[in-house]
């Protein structure tokens, strides 16, 4: 699927594309969970629903609305930093989220 | 058995991390397999561009790197970008054998390696130690 790439660690799955707006990264990244989703049923494996994670990475501050659409389920994109492979990634690709969390977990 | 903090339940055994006890010569045989494989699999390119996992010297710390950097591109370009992260449910669990096997000797892997790991998958037995107490074998 052109625009729309795929990342992954094992059993980590990361997909990620690019818009000209929330709405339309959401409509690309519901088209590629459409995908997997279908490609795990072929290969009797599931995907776990509570841990799937949309993040909008973006300059400035806003508030996307859209959501990805996987299956049935509506996944909203996150408000707060992402906690994927070990890193915490925050939506303006700072890492001041990561530094401070893992400093506090440190003490 | 190490319980994982923050878990409602635990009374379920996926609240715990499992610490596995191999003997020695298991050990050195299953890293060796893994090895094996994971070097065939690199010299064939076999695993997809994407794939960060069980390849040298590309760890998590890579693959999130490479995900910023795509990131840093997009907004190069004027657009935005998301991601959704997905995680397989139990992947190491609900291995089936029968299309693994098909899958390896698709990537040419030597029929040996094969028969190997389909033995290393089956009549598995394990023995549970939690709080001290020996729970029934499985």
């Amino acid at each position: 699927m052109p625009s729309i790439h795929g990342l992954s660690f094992v059993d980590n799955i990361g997909w990620w594309a690019s818009g000209k707006d929330d709405e339309e990264v959401a409509a690309k990244l519901s088209a590629v969970a459409k995908g997997a989703v279908e490609w795990a049923e072929g290969n009797r494996v599931a995907f776990d629903h509570g841990k799937m994670e949309a993040v909008l990475f973006h300059h400035k501050k806003i508030r996307p609305t859209a959501r990805v659409m996987v299956g049935p389920n509506p996944i909203p994109f996150n408000k707060e930093a992402t906690w994927w492979l070990g890193i915490w990634l925050h939506s303006q690709l700072m890492l001041k989220d990561h530094h401070d969390i893992q400093a506090k977990e440190g003490k | 058995m190490i319980p994982k903090p923050g878990k409602p339940d635990y009374i379920k055994v996926w609240a715990y991390r499992v610490i596995l006890l191999l003997d020695v010569v298991s050990k050195l045989v299953e890293y060796t397999a893994a090895h094996l494989i994971s070097d065939h699999l690199e010299c064939l390119r076999g695993l997809n561009d994407g794939q960060f996992g069980c390849q040298e010297c590309q760890s998590c710390v890579d693959t999130v790197a490479v995900l910023i950097n795509c990131m840093q591109l997009a907004w190069g370009q004027k657009q935005m970008a998301g991601a959704l992260f997905m995680d397989i449910k139990s992947a190491f669990n609900n291995v089936n054998k029968t299309p693994l096997s098909k899958c390896m000797q698709a990537l040419r892997i030597e029929p040996d390696l094969i028969q190997w790991t389909g033995s290393f998958m089956s009549d598995r037995q394990v023995k549970l130690l939690r709080d001290g107490n020996l729970d029934r074998q499985h």
